[in-house]
């Protein structure tokens, strides 16, 4: 079912909007889910979570990209997550992708709507600016949280040039950051 | 539950638009390009067939229609050819009709990365009766802005603090240097100009003021960065504009300061420096989302109450080819009335300013992409864009350009009437470059170094090539006739460092180190003839500083300090150097404490035969590395971070 018609539902309050939405996006919300989590369980959980954010959230919100708007909503769920069970089941491999981006994002925990919105801004003409390959590269890494390995065979790159490609891209963040008045 | 700080990082980036999201998707195996050529293909292969089954009756239906492939790249082609040209016909008559055709056209798969900038500059001993340098410059006499300045006897920090509402609000705080009485003296809240040109502007927890004080101490200089929204609809935020305050302030008294005036420039602040009297300020702007009807997006200018006063067009300078959506703006600016006596702008010049006693020199790295053998070849070039400037002019003097991109300030030198430059090179074939990049075996990743002759415009010595293939520059200094470099393949964190002899720039000679475990991300000249580096060492999580000794014409390790598990700024002005002393300090991340990592600052020495670790201070956890400074004066060591002011008597 085209997203149109699925938003449709939503804002008729039919719950064959869940029905659909799962149809189509079910198993993208889950693997966004579970490269956080390590867990088919848990990110069973999240998506259903999922769908029941999704519920409140339409109407108002008419996201134009259905897709990426319930992974987002995933993603922020399964952060959270694996922030509460962080001791019990650490994920290394997320681990480190966490201290990757480290490097370049910074402190957002005095952050106000003001400077969210100074830091959306900045991040996303930061990603305007990259070409597709680089940029695509850099969300599957930081955004969907996948593993190299995985990267790797969805771009049909090496291993190292995806590494040093990433390497490249988040020092050039960290100047594009510095350069809009966030510093690090 | 309190959120972890590295999952909140993680969440930030969540604010990606959905497009991006969407176009990552992990399902989509092919890129985009290929999917289209492959439908494409798919038309073309159509329409074959379409046309083989129509052929026995060809003849009778008139002209053939082209195939799908040839028609779909015609109607791309059409499509963008009449946009453009929509938008060279709107604005035509636009005396900015340069800037606007120069963004339309840009190119940004010949981008660069010109590496990050460092706030840093190399070591200056000048000192007035009042004012006392705290910033290792990297001229003499050419003082650099840094979060804090001081005096003999006070310290001044200013900082962002969260206000009792959702905003913020700019504090300056003054400190009596007094050993173990020191103590806050001000604590003065900056009266912001926020609101003009119909839009209403904030400080953001992200704007990192910078200042400058005068030689008689009397004078500070706060620079601060403003995000500005469109009054009449703030949540707008695609129609956001940056500014930079530049605000004066009377610090004679620093326990009774007062506010003298301010200006406001476009852009981000980048950096300042202050000479004879002349505040020279560096802002830089992005120009991604341009509406050319609006100015303000996309035009330098100065905010004079509220009034956009643009920079004309021939103040603004465009190269060949734009591959960078940003401007640069030099303005220069009377220290005492903040009258301005010059300003221009430069398109794509976003790299990292070197400025001496009246010259600046604008790096600007970029692709160039010729033919070679039915391949294309991507080169990284850099031009020098050479001002002159004065205490009420500033005037392009020159342009060179250079083999390779430049990574920092450190990597320009001037000399007598010879610029030195070091730069990381690298051609990939086929593909989109950068200069880090240790890459496929079919590119070369090197360093050269060039002497260009000011007064002949020409290059009158050269090293290409010197460092191992697949390496790039991580560190420059020079030192007179000297020049250390030392460069690395970050992914196995090796390098060697070179000692260059530049007193006859048309016979350079050089000697390396070998290769060391480790890179230097920053090189110091120190006296006697040792050569501090500061790095990282063996693991990436290590913190390596070494003593370089010269001898026989070769750089050799001499002592080398290391710290595991910890984390430091590359900021060169987060480091305390104190070359008469002998003691060196930056402040650390350290994760050997167990549990949660600690901010604390390290001192070590030099004694002229092995560095030494001193003291080992816990700092404020609410402070990141690069913005923490210290100095030491009378055998204290004082700490300086925002808010935060420590004085702690020196180990002995």
């Amino acid at each position: 079912m085209e997203d149109r018609k699925i938003i449709e539902l939503f804002f008729e309050r039919s719950e064959k909007a869940i029905e659909e939405s799962e149809k189509k996006y079910g198993r993208y919300c889950h693997s966004v889910a579970y490269s956080i989590l390590s867990s088919d369980e848990d990110a069973e959980e999240i998506v259903n979570d999922t769908y029941l954010r999704a519920w409140n959230a339409i109407p108002p919100q008419k996201p134009s990209k259905l897709g990426a708007f319930l992974a987002k909503i995933a993603r922020n769920l399964a952060l959270d997550r694996y922030d509460a069970r962080r001791k019990e089941r650490e994920n290394l491999a997320f681990e480190l992708t966490l201290e990757e981006i480290a490097e370049c994002i910074p402190d957002t925990s005095r952050i106000s709507v003001s400077d969210e919105v100074a830091l959306r801004d900045a991040i996303n003409s930061f990603l305007a600016s990259l070409d597709e390959k680089t940029r695509v590269i850099f969300m599957r890494r930081y955004w969907y949280m996948l593993p190299i390995s995985q990267i790797s065979k969805l771009s049909r790159e090496s291993e190292s040039n995806i590494k040093t490609i990433l390497f490249r891209t988040r020092k050039k963040f960290k100047e594009h950051l510095r350069k809009e008045g966030i510093v690090i | 539950m309190k959120e972890s700080k590295d999952i909140k990082l993680a969440k930030a980036l969540g604010l990606a638009d959905e497009e991006y999201v969407a176009e990552a998707e992990p399902k989509r195996k092919i890129s985009k390009a290929a999917t289209v050529i492959a439908k494409k293909t798919l038309i073309a292969a159509a329409c074959v067939a379409c046309a083989a089954l129509l052929a026995v009756a060809a003849f009778r239906m008139g002209p053939r229609f082209p195939y799908g492939e040839h028609l779909a790249t015609e109607e791309e082609s059409t499509t963008e050819a009449v946009e453009i040209l929509d938008i060279a016909d709107k604005y035509a008559d636009s005396p900015y009709y340069e800037t606007i055709m120069a963004l339309e056209n840009w190119n940004p798969d010949n981008a660069i990365s010109s590496g990050g900038f460092i706030l840093d500059s190399a070591g200056s001993s000048g000192e007035s009766s009042k004012y006392i340098e705290v910033t290792d410059n990297q001229v003499d006499g050419v003082i650099e802005s840094d979060i804090f300045k001081r005096t003999e006897s006070h310290v001044f920090t200013v900082t962002v603090q969260k206000n009792a509402s959702v905003g913020f609000d700019l504090y300056i705080y003054a400190y009596s240097i007094d050993k173990e009485n020191s103590r806050r003296v001000a604590q003065y809240k900056v009266d912001i100009p926020l609101e003009g040109g119909g839009y209403s502007f904030e400080l953001t927890n992200f704007s990192t003021p910078q200042m400058l004080l005068s030689d008689d101490g009397r004078t500070l200089t706060v620079l601060v960065y403003l995000y500005g929204k469109p009054t009449a609809n703030m949540n707008d935020y695609m129609k956001s504009i940056s500014e930079t305050a530049v605000i004066s302030f009377d610090v004679s008294d620093p326990s009774n300061i007062t506010q003298r005036g301010y200006v406001k420039v476009s852009g981000s602040l980048n950096t300042a420096r202050r000479i004879n009297g002349s505040i020279i300020l560096f802002t830089g702007r992005s120009v991604w989302r341009t509406d050319y009807d609006r100015p303000e997006s996309f035009l330098p200018f100065v905010d004079i109450d509220g009034e956009f006063e643009f920079l004309p067009q021939e103040d603004i300078l465009i190269p060949d080819e734009l591959t960078e959506r940003m401007y640069a703006a030099v303005t220069v600016i009377d220290e005492d009335t903040l009258e301005i006596n010059g300003m221009k702008a430069y398109y794509g010049y976003t790299g990292i300013p070197y400025v001496t006693e009246n010259m600046i020199f604008l790096p600007y790295s970029y692709m160039r992409v010729t033919e070679k053998d039915g391949e294309s070849e991507h080169k990284a070039m850099t031009d020098i864009l050479v001002l002159i400037y004065g205490s009420n002019y500033l005037m392009k003097y020159s342009k060179f350009t250079v083999t390779g991109a430049v990574k920092d300030q450190y990597s320009l030198d001037c000399h007598e009437g010879i610029l030195r430059v070091v730069t990381s090179t690298g051609v990939e074939a086929g593909n989109s470059l950068s200069v880090d990049v240790v890459g496929p075996k079919n590119m070369v990743t090197n360093a050269n170094l060039y002497c260009i002759s000011l007064e002949e415009y020409k290059v009158v010595g050269k090293v290409i090539g010197f460092a191992p293939e697949g390496e790039t520059v991580q560190s420059v200094r020079f030192d007179g006739d000297m020049a250390y470099v030392c460069t690395a393949e970050v992914a196995t964190l090796t390098d060697p460092v070179y000692f260059f002899d530049l007193s006859d720039p048309s016979n350079i000679t050089y000697t390396d180190t070998g290769v060391i475990e480790g890179y230097s991300t920053s090189l110091i000249e120190l006296e006697g003839g040792y050569l501090l580096g500061i790095g990282y060492g063996e693991g990436g999580m290590t913190l390596k500083i070494e003593v370089y000794s010269e001898e026989n014409g070769k750089v050799v390790p001499f002592s080398t300090y290391t710290r595991e598990k910890c984390s430091f700024s590359e900021s060169y002005k987060s480091y305390l150097i104190d070359r008469e002393s002998g003691y060196f300090g930056l402040c650390i991340h350290d994760y050997n404490t167990g549990g949660r990592p600690e901010y604390r600052y390290l001192l070590v020495a030099f004694d002229g035969t092995q560095l030494v670790e001193v003291q080992d201070i816990q700092t404020d956890d609410n402070v990141s590395a690069s913005l923490t400074r210290a100095f030491i004066d009378d055998g204290y060591i004082y700490i300086v971070s925002k808010a935060f002011f420590q004085a702690n008597s020196i180990n002995k």
